[in-house]
């Protein structure tokens, strides 16, 4: 079956399916799985249709530790406005939106991913508000918490990032992150909240287990950075 | 055991290739580019060694534009475990690659470096046998089957009057040919996962090597095209033909 890119809304509806979080029950998301020809597309194919990366397809270890800690722990989001960065699927800002947050953005430049978020938003019955583009580098006082899952995978951006995350701690907001240790995680300027074993597939991490943690931003300033 | 593998990023091979109007090389401007495909060899190489549990980690090099970047990711889709580009515009000889490999395979300690014969952009056939005698080590080219058994390779050689088979002593390098395997391609979690693994950026600098081209390439010229055939009307006019103008009978 030739896949095509079409109908963005409609392509994640037919090459998806909407499956429970494994961390996070109370969250179902769109996504790729094993048993569909999107899960058998290459490089060459994804190029062909115009199909940037599809991370929005994927629930990562490091959103899924920081949709469950938020989640049981709603008073952190409760009536506050929620940036959810780098969102992919949405996952993190979903579990804000049940948490009780005030409202959520969620920030991606992938413009697939922001019609995954709406999606997904909508398949558990809440609204997130969408921004496209790169974000990275304003300072918005709009938001009182910002989440960041899984954003440290690329030397370069993660540096500009995670310089960013530190710029907003410091201005007061309250800046989660999600990680199982990414190589471009640094090794300072946060503190460990909890950590979980979060459940993923071999095929996307190599082991099936994913020791995850999130942590909060001092904004203090980091070693090397 | 550490395997490293080369790539290189290079005009696709369904690409008619087009000479630039002043003869100076091939046009590359907005031409789709791709990983030399006896580079996917050696990778899907590399990769079955680690499943086999041969080999345990594969690392990926490319010397070459930012862009080389991509060449690395999908090697690392394909089951490479960590990239090292060495970024550089500049033309990169096999002379000087060869010399900045030595010192990355000293570096990382890899006891076998598998890479293509030879690249189908400028089918030197040269990088993979300088590597082998600027680290003194054995070498294996031309690769069609490679078996690793106690420290030694052994490898099936494509020669002209047919197939050689020898071994070497490891550590080796060991160039590939066309038949050694089929590479496969990487599906969507392979390609997703490839996109997290590191990726180390360095510079030719970086490792002490001048790579200040030594080749001056005098004139790139177009295939001769191909002129109209001829119909004939008998036999004797297509011997008479074949003896005359052909002077092939």
């Amino acid at each position: 079956m030739a896949i095509a890119l079409g109908d963005p809304a409609q392509f994640i509806r037919d090459h998806t399916v909407l499956t429970e979080t494994p961390l996070v029950p109370e969250v179902r998301l769109y996504v790729a799985s094993e048993m569909l020809p999107i899960w058998q597309m290459t490089e060459d194919e994804m190029q062909k249709v115009g199909l940037p990366p599809p991370f929005w397809a994927f629930a990562w270890a490091g959103g899924q530790a920081l949709a469950r800690y938020i989640l049981d722990n709603p008073e952190l989001v409760a009536g506050k406005r929620v940036l959810d960065f780098g969102a992919g699927s949405g996952l993190a800002g979903i579990a804000a939106m049940l948490a009780g947050a005030g409202q959520v953005s969620a920030a991606e430049i992938d413009p697939i991913a922001l019609i995954a978020i709406d999606l997904n938003a909508r398949a558990n019955k809440v609204i997130v508000t969408r921004l496209e583009g790169d974000i990275v580098g304003e300072i918005h006082t709009g938001w009182d918490v910002v989440l960041a899952a899984d954003v440290c995978y690329e030397g370069p951006a993660s540096k500009r990032i995670v310089a960013w995350l530190d710029d907003l701690a410091r201005a007061g907001m309250l800046v989660l992150m999600g990680d199982p240790g990414r190589t471009y995680f640094p090794k300072t300027g946060h503190e460990k909240l909890i950590s979980y074993a979060v459940k993923t597939t071999t095929e996307l991490e190599d082991t099936d287990l994913r020791n995850t943690s999130v942590w909060r931003v001092t904004g203090l300033g980091r070693d090397g950075l | 055991m550490k395997v490293l593998v080369p790539v290189k990023r290079v005009i696709d091979y369904n690409v008619k290739a087009r000479v630039k109007a002043d003869g100076s090389g091939v046009d590359l401007a907005n031409v789709k580019m791709s990983m030399n495909p006896f580079d996917e060899i050696s990778v899907e190489q590399a990769v079955r060694m680690k499943e086999a549990g041969t080999a345990t980690e594969i690392v990926i090099v490319s010397i070459g534009p930012a862009a080389a970047q991509e060449t690395i990711r999908t090697a690392l889709a394909m089951g490479g475990d960590r990239g090292i580009l060495v970024k550089t515009d500049q033309t990169v000889e096999p002379l000087a690659v060869a010399k900045i490999l030595k010192i990355i395979t000293e570096q990382e300690g890899a006891d076998i470096v598998i890479l293509g014969k030879q690249a189908i952009d400028d089918d030197s056939n040269q990088t993979g046998q300088m590597l082998a005698a600027l680290l003194g080590r054995s070498q294996a080219t031309f690769a069609s089957e490679v078996k690793i058994e106690g420290g030694k390779a052994e490898v099936t050689r494509e020669v002209d009057g047919g197939l050689q088979t020898i071994r070497v002593n490891l550590p080796t390098v060991i160039t590939v040919d066309l038949r050694l395997n089929e590479p496969r391609y990487a599906s969507l979690p392979n390609i997703m996962k490839a996109r997290k693994k590191p990726i180390d950026e360095k510079t030719p600098e970086d490792y002490g090597v001048d790579i200040t081209p030594r080749l001056k390439v005098l004139k790139t010229t177009e295939p001769p095209v191909r002129t109209a055939g001829v119909k004939v009307e008998s036999v004797q006019e297509l011997v008479a033909k074949l003896r005359n103008e052909a002077g092939v009978i």
